[in-house]
């Protein structure tokens, strides 16, 4: 009797404790233990555990394109919105949201970008993606096209006549731009 | 091999859409699969490209200034570029049709010399758009009034996809008249510069059960509106330039946000809003109100957190009071002469006008308050003016912006007579905004005037064509060259006594807002274009005067 009445006490003070985790498996083989609602931001993650019923609390669910570095980036990004939206469920706190976002955008190579937009699409997280593509966009803006292919690892395989020909046909997108 | 190029098109369509048109056709020259990415891209933008195509002279020439004109030279070069734009659109639209796409967006801008030639393609371009399920429509054409674009029927009895409609230079009368309109999807409307009858307008506004935007804006052909069947409404939008309009009814509990503004005065409008109880946002412009029908109106949103008026010549005397109220913003009504605000919650409070109101203001936020001191260049400014300013900003406890437009045209200023009539110390002000006008004894009167009303951590004055090079010259120097040999005898002193330094702060051009920060500023002068000039003023009032 005496010991179900502490464990209810000591439950209903530490509730987040008792929070279901999803354990998740990177491609480097690390598994990382993530509080539930932030996994199911995952779609791919909420979409596995709502379509298989044989899963349980114990299953660990493999992500082979998603590297432990890049599963870092988007845990930190999820955990902040659901932290945002704990807090304001109505509305994001928009300012806030904003300066987090420059913020964790900053710290971000554009190595790491590209491996995370791989991820975010892979996972199907639609609010990072559109976050993270037009972050990409951000970075190729005004940028020379050999700028741009470095960026996005793109082989030139046009001849230089080809080129030359597209540059005419597209004449009226390069007109007024200095390319460095 | 990089792992972006596996990146799947819908993603990199996604990044091309952050992009300017330009800049995302550039990236068809990267490599042959990103010309094909670009070609499926599924937003075409022919804004960037009129203008190339139109070259910098005639891009932004609304052909209807040729209508009664001989410039047949220019014409016959207009009619020339716009003839290969339409051929580029053409070609550009067909090859992305081949593709199993749905069309996200279709954006275009086109002057027409000769609507009704170019009627045919342009309904072909719509008809394909629609048969590609386009989401996003945005027609922006610029031709004479009298000579409009008639869209299509196809638009409105076929186009389910489209879920934002931008319509400028059109005309819409070829609705079907008995079978309904299909617009189920349709949120939001704009319709700008463009002739829409008012049935016509009530069937867009009940046949589009989705409807939650609606954008009025100098459009023409309707007198009144009455909305009570649009559902999911929230925003209603007008703006007239031709004042046709002579009722509005809206009943309807979801709208949000109501805007009502014109380009000139005009004559009475009716406006009856007694079925939206949860607007929060309320902006009038140019509506000729009495104070009667306006409180009438403003009671009837309880709800309300945003409140604009502007320029309604008729209100005499504004009383709100508001729990909710957290911007508010009146300016420019001229015949205002009492206000009376009651909004503790008030987060802005804008107070931009002529004659200084009677008032009881109980505002708590921070105010930026502007006043035209000279209007119809007739106008004093005497001692009881300033002891009369310094009462109204003294019902609030912070001010951020205070600019007075103008300087009378004969100060005269006591400061004896407004230091015995009102002992109590100047208000702190963030940025004291001041045009400044030639050396003169008037002016350097009205300095005193508003030094003694306020003490501003910032003064800026703006430069302009009708200011003399030497104005701010002569304005610094009576900052730095005050002689503080008055006011002996009196525990108030004037500004001089407190003034502790002036610093010449920073240029800020009119044209690109970017601050100049540079030594000797002040001899820099002749060479500045227009601009603000900013001083910082630093003040050290005696202990007993600062406020607690």
């Amino acid at each position: 009797m005496s010991s179900s009445i502490a464990s209810s006490s000591s439950s209903s003070s530490s509730s987040s404790k008792k929070e279901k985790k999803i354990s998740l498996k990177t491609s480097d083989g690390e598994v990382f233990e993530v509080e539930e609602p932030v996994a199911m931001q995952l779609e791919i993650v909420r979409s596995f555990f709502a379509d298989n019923e044989d899963v349980t609390e114990q299953t660990v669910m493999p992500l082979p394109n998603v590297s432990t570095a890049a599963m870092h980036g988007i845990l930190e990004y999820c955990r902040a919105h659901e932290e945002f939206r704990r807090r304001m469920p109505e509305a994001a706190p928009e300012e806030e949201v904003r300066a987090f976002e420059a913020g964790y955008v900053d710290r971000k190579s554009n190595e790491e970008l590209k491996e995370m937009i791989l991820a975010a699409n892979y996972l199907n997280i639609s609010k990072l993606l559109d976050f993270l593509t037009g972050v990409a966009a951000k970075r190729i803006e005004n940028k020379s096209v050999e700028y741009v292919r470095a960026f996005f690892g793109v082989e030139n395989d046009f001849t230089p006549e080809e080129e030359a020909n597209l540059r005419r046909e597209y004449e009226w997108a390069f007109e007024g731009v200095d390319e460095d | 091999m990089d792992r972006l190029s596996e990146l799947p098109d819908s993603t990199v369509h996604h990044i091309l859409s952050y992009l300017t048109a330009k800049e995302a056709a550039r990236t068809s020259i990267l490599s042959t699969r990103w010309k094909g990415l670009y070609t499926s891209f599924p937003v075409l933008d022919f804004h960037d490209s009129y203008t190339y195509f139109m070259e910098q002279d005639l891009a932004t020439i609304n052909p209807a200034m040729f209508y009664h004109s001989n410039l047949e030279k220019v014409i016959e070069i207009f009619r020339e570029r716009v003839s290969r734009f339409i051929e580029f659109v053409d070609d550009f639209l067909l090859r992305f049709c081949q593709f199993e796409l749905c069309m996200q967006k279709f954006r275009l801008l086109i002057g027409l010399l000769d609507v009704e030639g170019s009627s045919a393609i342009l309904d072909r371009w719509i008809g394909l758009a629609i048969e590609k399920k386009v989401e996003e429509l945005d027609f922006n054409i610029l031709a004479h009034r009298r000579t409009l674009y008639n869209l299509p029927q196809t638009l409105f009895s076929s186009g389910e996809s489209v879920t934002a409609l931008k319509l400028g230079g059109c005309k819409l009368e070829q609705v079907p008249s008995d079978a309904p309109m299909r617009l189920h999807s349709l949120k939001s409307l704009t319709l700008k510069e463009a002739c829409i009858k008012e049935e016509i307008l009530h069937k867009f506004i009940s046949q589009c059960p989705s409807l939650e935007d609606l954008f009025l804006l100098d459009c023409w052909g309707f007198r009144d509106i009455c909305v009570s069947d649009a559902c999911k409404l929230k925003i209603m939008s007008i703006r007239e330039s031709y004042n046709e309009l002579q009722s509005i009814k809206v009943a309807v509990s979801s709208l949000q946000q109501f805007i009502l503004g014109s380009e000139y005065p005009r004559g009475p409008i009716v406006i009856d809003m007694d079925g939206c109880p949860n607007l929060k946002v309320l902006q009038l412009s140019n509506v000729a109100f009495t104070d009667q029908e306006f409180h009438r109106l403003i009671s009837k949103f309880p709800l309300l957190e945003d409140l604009n008026v502007g320029n309604c010549d008729l209100l005499e005397r504004i009383a709100i009071s508001s729990l909710l109220l957290k911007r508010l913003s009146i300016g420019l009504c001229f015949s205002l002469k009492e206000i009376d605000v009651d909004t503790p919650n008030l987060l802005s409070f804008c107070y931009d006008n002529y004659p200084i109101p009677v008032a009881l203001i109980n505002a708590p936020c921070p105010w930026k308050v502007g006043f035209v001191t000279q209007v119809w260049g007739t106008d004093t400014s005497d001692t009881r003016w300033y002891l009369n300013m310094k009462e109204f900003l003294g019902a609030s406890n912070q001010i951020e912006y205070l600019s007075f437009y103008g300087h009378g045209n004969k100060n005269s200023f006591s400061f004896d007579e407004f230091r015995k009539s009102s002992p109590s110390p100047p208000c702190e002000v963030g940025n004291l905004y001041l045009q400044l006008e030639e050396p003169s004894l008037n002016y350097a009167v009205f300095l005193d005037g508003v030094l003694g009303i306020c003490y501003p951590k910032t003064l800026s004055v703006a430069k302009s064509y009708a200011t003399n090079r030497t104005s701010i010259k002569w304005l610094y120097d009576i900052l730095i060259n005050r002689e503080a040999n008055c006011c002996d005898f009196h525990d108030i002193k004037c500004w001089r006594h407190y003034l502790k330094d002036v610093k010449v702060g920073s240029f800020i051009p009119c044209k690109d807002k970017n601050p100049v920060h540079m030594d000797n500023l002040i001899d820099a002068v002749p060479e500045l274009p227009d601009g603000t000039f900013c001083f910082h003023l630093d003040w050290c009032l005696p202990i007993p005067m600062q406020k607690a």
